[in-house]
């Protein structure tokens, strides 16, 4: 090896030792995101309605509201997680999320036909929360539900759209 | 592939040729800081388009952001660090360059154009490093970049419409953190980057100038281009080595408009903020503006300067700058108030971002305070109970003091005058109790069983006594101390009296049974006005009284 080229091809790995000692700390920093969740809390069951004010079978939509919740460096108090449908059955009460399963669309009761109805792409859904008609690739979306002292308590949860099965997001 | 690329682009002949590039009398270490300054500005652009990432400038989501960056984001405190020092090193090697170029007469025709282009490349670094050190929106920003815009305000003609424009108004808030971070992470790259680029085409121009007429000339690789990235190889390692020694920059306490903080700006601003000092009242506009524009314009001038007179111009400047620099030092070192001032800034950083990890309150900066557990029960005795109570300094006397409620101190005091202002004299219905009689070692030994009941360390014996003598005194007429029997005349059952439990059920419902049944008077403190966590946490601030240190 001349001279040259060995001055050269310690030019490159000089700078590449620079490149490397700055991109291994840069490359772990930015994903950090992709390792640790940044957005937690609310996920226990929370008091959203006392079940003598849900009417029996007719579906009622109620917002989920967590008394605290953490999103990256910001504690919050009373925030807004997302909607459900309570469904009274007797003394038994279904939670489905007002997430459309398809595509992420907020899913609205329609009265006339008895059904759930996407807005976006017409998927409708029985009041069990079933698919009947449509693009949805799985049922709405239940939620946990807990019955304690005649009061409604639901543990909210986002899961994966566009996917037959129901993941955790 | 680099084939096919190299065919439509002509990179490897572009980089061939710069190789090429002859340096006048051979390699030398002293062409070296050119290199480096780019080097660590790439590394300041690399570094601050990943703190982009997690940073938010807003007044309530700076502080928490950069805190957020700092402890929980994985190396944050690295990436910041090499940031911050990254600003430091740009200033070194500035002055390294500046000095190099004035030696080697780098400045003087046909390069006077560069030399220019490289005093608005100075300016513009200065300006990078006094945007970016508001942006955390600690205090030490906040009242180092006030001091900053107060003097630019000074400006003649313009001064107050430009502090006006830069700061996004007349008072700091979120205009000012946006206009901040848009200067520095848009407009100064950007204008800086523009500049660079004519720099380095201008020096390619005219070459590197040699410090003496030389022959022989080397092409730029390898040899130049080795000793260029051993250089910045250098420089990376002591950023890293300063980082990893300090664990990365510090990020102080929240700005805090009402705190008095004794503001010092980075080291680079040190010799300004001295030389301010010699120039009070209506001078100091002269020192803050004027004496910087001195020296600007002596440097514009210098391409008609003699080497030898631009050189003692350039050590002048930085001799003077390293002087004011340890007058600055040496003055602190001797403001005993600077140094006690700089311990509660330092305490106060670190308890918060030990409470940052709770998580800020969206009212953001010092809120995260409220996540103090002592400030926040603080705050509920002042919210709930100082209307009434005194507890260390704070609240009105119209019910008993509870600044050391039932020590032993405060028990001997109050069983001879239970009826004082401090205790009971105010109320309207709690008067029935009289002063006791025993006095000296009976009463000492009456005091022992009445703070025995909340226990605690208690000498066994003079209990047994004050039993006895609470008893032979007919304390127990009103009193009960079962636990069980309601008092006479609203007369509280003592028994756990200065437990936990005891305060805590005082303060939910002062009119239960065992304590002043229907002669009481404070209000009822129920889970609708106070929390457990809170009850809980108010009876520990008041029991802590009982033993005080």
């Amino acid at each position: 090896m001349t001279r040259r080229r060995l001055l050269g091809a310690l030019v490159g790995a000089v700078a590449t030792a620079i490149g490397v000692a700055l991109a291994v700390p840069a490359m772990a920093f930015l994903s950090y995101p992709a390792r640790r969740r940044t957005v937690y809390g609310g996920g226990e069951p929370i008091d959203v309605a006392s079940l003598a004010s849900l009417p029996d079978g007719k579906p009622v939509r109620i917002v989920v509201t967590a008394p605290e919740r953490r999103d990256a460096w910001t504690r919050f108090t009373h925030v807004t997680l997302g909607g459900c449908w309570l469904v009274r059955d007797g003394g038994d009460v279904r939670a489905l999320s007002t997430v459309c399963p398809h595509a992420g669309c907020a899913v609205d009761w329609d009265a006339p036909t008895g059904a759930f109805v996407c807005p976006c792409h017409d998927s409708r859904f029985s009041t069990t929360g079933e698919r009947l008609s449509g693009p949805s690739p799985r049922p709405m979306d239940a939620l946990a539900v807990e019955l304690h002292g005649g009061r409604v308590r639901v543990a909210w949860q986002r899961f994966k759209t566009a996917s037959v099965k129901k993941e955790p997001v | 592939m680099l084939k096919w690329l190299d065919e439509r682009t002509g990179w490897s002949s572009a980089l061939v040729r710069l190789g090429q590039t002859p340096v006048p009398g051979g390699a030398r270490w002293s062409y070296v800081f050119g290199s480096a300054l780019a080097l660590t500005f790439l590394v300041q652009a690399v570094t601050g388009l990943l703190l982009a990432n997690f940073y938010a400038p807003s007044s309530t989501t700076a502080w928490a952001s950069v805190a957020y960056l700092q402890r929980e984001v994985t190396l944050g405190w690295l990436i910041r660090g090499l940031h911050s020092s990254g600003a430091s090193m740009m200033v070194v090697l500035v002055a390294l360059h500046l000095l190099q170029v004035v030696v080697w007469g780098a400045y003087r025709a046909p390069r006077e154009v560069n030399w220019w282009l490289g005093l608005v490349l100075m300016a513009l670094v200065f300006a990078f490093a006094l945007t970016g050190y508001l942006l955390p929106w600690d205090q030490k920003g906040f009242w180092a970049t006030q001091v900053a815009t107060s003097l630019l305000g000074e400006t003649p003609l313009v001064g107050d419409w430009l502090r006006r424009v830069i700061q996004g108004g007349g008072d700091y808030g979120n205009l000012t953190l946006t206009h901040f971070y848009a200067l520095h992470t848009i407009l100064l790259p950007g204008t800086l980057t523009v500049f660079v680029v004519v720099h380095v085409r201008l020096m390619r121009r005219h070459g590197v100038t040699p410090l003496r007429a030389s022959g022989d000339s080397q092409p730029f690789w390898p040899h130049q281009a080795l000793r260029d990235v051993t250089a910045m190889a250098i420089v990376v390692a002591i950023m890293f080595f300063s980082v990893l020694r300090t664990h990365g920059a510090p990020l102080e306490a929240p700005a805090d408009p009402s705190s008095a903080y004794d503001a010092r700006p980075e080291w680079y601003f040190v010799p300004l903020f001295q030389l301010l000092k010699y120039f009070p009242g209506r001078l100091e506009s002269i020192g803050a503006l004027g004496v910087p524009s001195l020296i600007g314009a002596v440097l514009f001038a210098l391409p008609r300067f003699s080497r030898r007179a631009a050189a003692a111009v350039v050590l002048t400047i930085l001799g003077g700058a390293a002087g004011l620099s340890l007058l600055a030092h040496r003055d602190d070192a001797r403001n005993e108030g600077y140094r006690r001032g700089r311990a509660r800034a330092d305490a106060d950083a670190k308890r918060a971002l030990e409470l940052a990890a709770l998580g800020v309150p969206p009212a953001g900066g010092t809120a995260v305070f409220d996540n103090d557990p002592e400030r926040r029960v603080r705050q509920s005795f002042e919210t709930r109970c100082a209307g009434c109570h005194v507890l260390d300094g704070v609240g009105e006397e119209r019910a008993p003091l509870l600044t050391g409620w039932s020590s032993r101190a405060w028990l001997t005091d109050f069983l001879k005058q239970p009826d004082a202002a401090k205790y009971f004299g105010k109320t309207k219905k709690l008067h029935g109790m009289k002063p006791v009689k025993p006095v000296g070692d009976e009463l000492n030994a009456l005091v022992e069983w009445i703070f025995a009941q909340g226990g605690g360390d208690v000498d066994a014996a003079l209990v047994a006594r004050g039993e006895t003598i609470w008893t032979r005194e007919s304390c127990d007429d009103c009193h009960s101390a079962d636990g069980k029997s309601e008092g006479v005349s609203g007369a509280p059952n003592l028994a756990g009296r200065g437990t936990l439990a005891w305060i805590e059920g005082l303060i939910r419902d002062g009119g239960g049974p065992l304590y002043f049944s229907d002669h009481n008077e404070m209000p009822r403190f129920g889970a609708d006005k106070l929390s457990d966590e809170d009850v809980a946490a108010l009876a520990r601030l008041i029991a802590a009284g009982r033993t005080p240190k």
